[in-house]
């Protein structure tokens, strides 16, 4: 299982970001202070903090020059209101994984908290949903234990709908995290990949359409 | 050209000259007295001669025992006479009719510049004519006169020697120019030294503004030196010093402008982060059990509702510039008692009480703005205050202008805070200011009403013990109102029809009458 610290002063979206990361099946602390933070990410073992900038106490570049002063090489995500490439730059150089300006949508953290636990080896690369397995490093697909020929995108489409199951997934949502932010294609092509992808791994009835708003992966 | 080689160059050129006619008109004078002085001996000479002339004829007739000498004894007697005088003159000629009848040593008169005969002696000259001339290598001073020797006139001609007069000049004149050459030199050199001395400084001031240029406004220049320069460093120094405060105080204002901009940012988009997180969470989530869904939406609700507490506070600010202000003349008494009616209760339930005190002053103030000022100032310190304490609403005068103060024995604050309190979005206490319903815009509203009353925000707080705001009234002009400088803007339009032009100036001369007349009732009162 995997635990992510939650460092954030306001009660809100401290509350907010919880119950976010138990859409995403995570594990989480909260935190709503710098220095208190430090302690706790030193002594505690997690693998991933997600670090709000303006902190009461040390702000949150502070927090981070810290940590990683004490040796500690755990990932970190910045989220904060300030949008300025130089506030950017300055987060990244610090040493943070990423960088999330607020406000965000709760799936668009889940899938850079994904991002930044596969490139730190920690994201689960076996997948299982009923009776499909999915081998994200091989890239293989199986249903009942065969082998079933997908795409790249419709391979993408289906590991991202596993990993948020029971979650509604925007068209958006699908298109800048599967296509990237600058694609500029039909959102038809998003459309014709879920059904592409319902239909090979025989998912009718699970992979549903949900009228305005996208598709969900139902939990059994 | 540069500077210094002007200024040398130029002085070099007037002292010269100078040196130059001094030495000329002095050499000059000198040389015409040696002239006349000259003239004077060589004309006593001559008359000398012309007498000792006579004197002989007189004794070579009482020799002879005759009444008149003849001409041959009269030419012997001239021919010993001169012969004998020649010591004093280099030629003596005696003609008659033209004719020379003696001479002696007129060989230097051989190639002479001056043609001599043209010199005719006028009768009436008894003391001689002189002329000057130059014979071979030598200058001579020739005297002629006519004298009269036995009844009949004979031309007596002498000639001094006066090279040496003239040889004297022109050796003087050599010797004062290559002294002025000299001379001239070493107060070139002089003044070359001089003049890069004492524009020493002005190259430091090209250096000092350079480094400004560049940047550097801390420079200063040493300020000394001759008065001129001296007021050139000084001015130099003050303009660094005040672009340097300028400068400080561009990139302080710059500087609270990144701050606000952040605060704004940070203020605005954290209510805005759960909003869209639980709104969204809400419509993506397929199981949502009613414990969450109330959960979600009332973080939403409190989170809109500071949204909107903001957004009405920060509109306020935006607008507190804009909208023209009504004026009039209210007493303390009758502010007060409005505050007190309003603010009692409000206080009343935590146990505070409000205790206001006035003079009876007339305030001339924007009746609503000001009250929301005293109840912002207020409910400030209420919320510093602990339960049961009291807070002063005072009216009073300080130093010959009235002040409205409000006075609290709460929590008070640092002075770093006193110094940043004004500032919109500045809250010393982000968590607890929250709670207690602040968006950091309370005393950056006050600051700037009080600014809009032409009045100044003191703030004095100690720490633990309590803090006083005292609103210094009528510091300042009342700024003009800024819709009429919008009303003057939008009058610069350029015209479209004439007629009706015509008719909207009416209108406006109308309307200005009637705003000049407002503002003069305003004042008078």
């Amino acid at each position: 299982m995997i635990r992510i610290l939650i460092v954030e002063d306001d009660e809100n979206i401290s509350k907010m970001l919880a119950a976010t990361l138990s859409i995403g099946d995570y594990e989480y602390d909260r935190c709503a202070d710098g220095e208190e933070a430090v302690q706790t990410i030193i002594n505690g073992t997690y693998d991933l903090i997600l670090l709000d900038v303006m902190l009461p106490g040390m702000d949150g570049f502070a927090v981070l020059e810290h940590i990683r002063g004490e040796g500690c090489e755990t990932p970190v995500i910045f989220l904060t209101a300030l949008g300025a490439v130089a506030d950017k730059v300055k987060g990244l150089r610090g040493g943070a994984e990423d960088y999330i300006v607020k406000p965000f949508e709760p799936v668009e953290l889940l899938a850079r908290i994904e991002v930044v636990l596969r490139r730190a080896g920690k994201s689960e690369m076996h997948l299982r949903y009923g009776d499909i397995q999915v081998d994200i490093e091989k890239h293989t697909a199986l249903k009942n234990g065969m082998p079933v020929a997908l795409t790249p995108k419709e391979f993408d489409v289906l590991v991202f709908f596993m990993r948020n199951p029971d979650v509604a997934i925007t068209r958006e949502q699908l298109l800048s995290n599967i296509w990237g932010f600058d694609f500029t294609g039909e959102s038809r092509s998003v459309d014709i990949h879920v059904q592409q992808v319902r239909r090979k791994m025989g998912l009718q009835g699970k992979l549903i359409t949900i009228p305005k708003l996208g598709y969900r992966l139902e939990r059994r | 050209m540069k500077l210094w080689q002007k200024i040398s160059l130029i002085a070099l050129v007037f002292v010269t000259l100078a040196v130059q006619l001094t030495q000329f008109y002095i050499l000059d004078s000198h040389f015409r007295s040696a002239i006349a002085r000259e003239v004077n001996s060589a004309a006593s000479a001559h008359s000398a001669l012309a007498a000792s002339l006579s004197n002989h004829a007189a004794y070579e007739r009482l020799k002879a025992n005759t009444l008149f000498l003849s001409t041959d004894q009269l030419t012997d007697m001239l021919k010993d006479t001169i012969t004998t005088d020649i010591s004093t003159a280099d030629v003596i000629e005696v003609k008659k009719g033209g004719k020379t009848i003696t001479a002696v040593g007129t060989e230097v008169l051989d190639g002479a510049s001056y043609d001599l005969a043209s010199v005719k002696p006028n009768d009436a000259i008894t003391d001689g004519k002189t002329v000057i001339f130059d014979a071979g290598e030598k200058t001579y001073l020739m005297v002629v006169s006519i004298i009269k020797l036995e009844a009949m006139s004979y031309e007596l001609r002498t000639v001094y020697d006066v090279t040496n007069v003239y040889d004297e000049h022109d050796a003087n004149l050599n010797n004062a120019r290559m002294w002025g050459l000299c001379c001239g030199g070493g107060i070139s050199v002089l003044l070359l030294i001089s003049v890069l001395g004492f524009l020493r400084p002005l190259k430091r001031a090209v250096k000092t503004i350079g480094a400004a240029t560049a940047g550097d406004y801390t420079v200063r220049m040493p300020e000394k030196g001759s008065s001129e320069l001296k007021t050139l460093a000084h001015s130099i120094n003050e303009m660094t010093a005040s672009i340097n405060e300028r400068e400080e105080k561009l990139r302080g204002i710059a500087e609270s402008r990144k701050r606000f901009a952040d605060a704004m940012a940070h203020e605005m988009k954290t209510p805005l982060t759960s909003i869209l997180g639980f709104a969204d969470i809400l419509r993506i989530k397929s199981v949502v059990t009613d414990e969450q869904r109330r959960d979600f939406a009332s973080a939403i609700v409190e989170e809109a509702k500071r949204l909107r507490g903001l957004s009405a506070k920060l509109l306020t600010l935006a607008s507190t510039d804009n909208t023209p202000l009504d004026f009039a003349d209210i007493p303390a008494a009758q502010l007060f008692s409005d505050v007190h009616a309003t603010m009692a209760p409000v206080l009343g339930r935590r146990g505070i009480k409000l205790t206001a005190l006035h003079k009876n002053a007339m305030l001339h103030i924007d009746r609503e703005l000001f009250l929301s000022l005293l109840y912002n100032l207020i409910d400030n310190a209420a919320k510093a205050s602990p339960d049961n304490s009291e807070i002063w609403l005072i009216q009073s005068e300080l130093d010959g202008h009235t002040v409205v103060s409000v006075i609290d024995r709460g929590m008070g604050m640092k002075p770093d805070t006193v110094r940043r309190a004004t500032e919109a979005f500045y809250m010393e206490d982000k968590a607890r200011s929250r709670k207690a319903g602040g968006a950091g815009l309370g005393l950056a509203l006050c600051d700037d009403i009080c600014r809009r009353h032409g009045a100044r925000l003191e703030i004095r707080s100690t720490y633990q013990k309590g803090t006083t705001i005292i609103i210094h009234m009528n510091v300042a002009p009342i700024p003009k109102n800024q819709g009429d400088e919008l009303e003057a803007l939008l009058q610069k339009r350029p015209p479209r029809e004439k007629t009706r032009d015509k008719a909207r100036e009416k209108e406006r001369q109308k309307r200005k009458k009637q705003r000049e007349t407002r503002y003069k009732g305003g004042r008078t009162i």
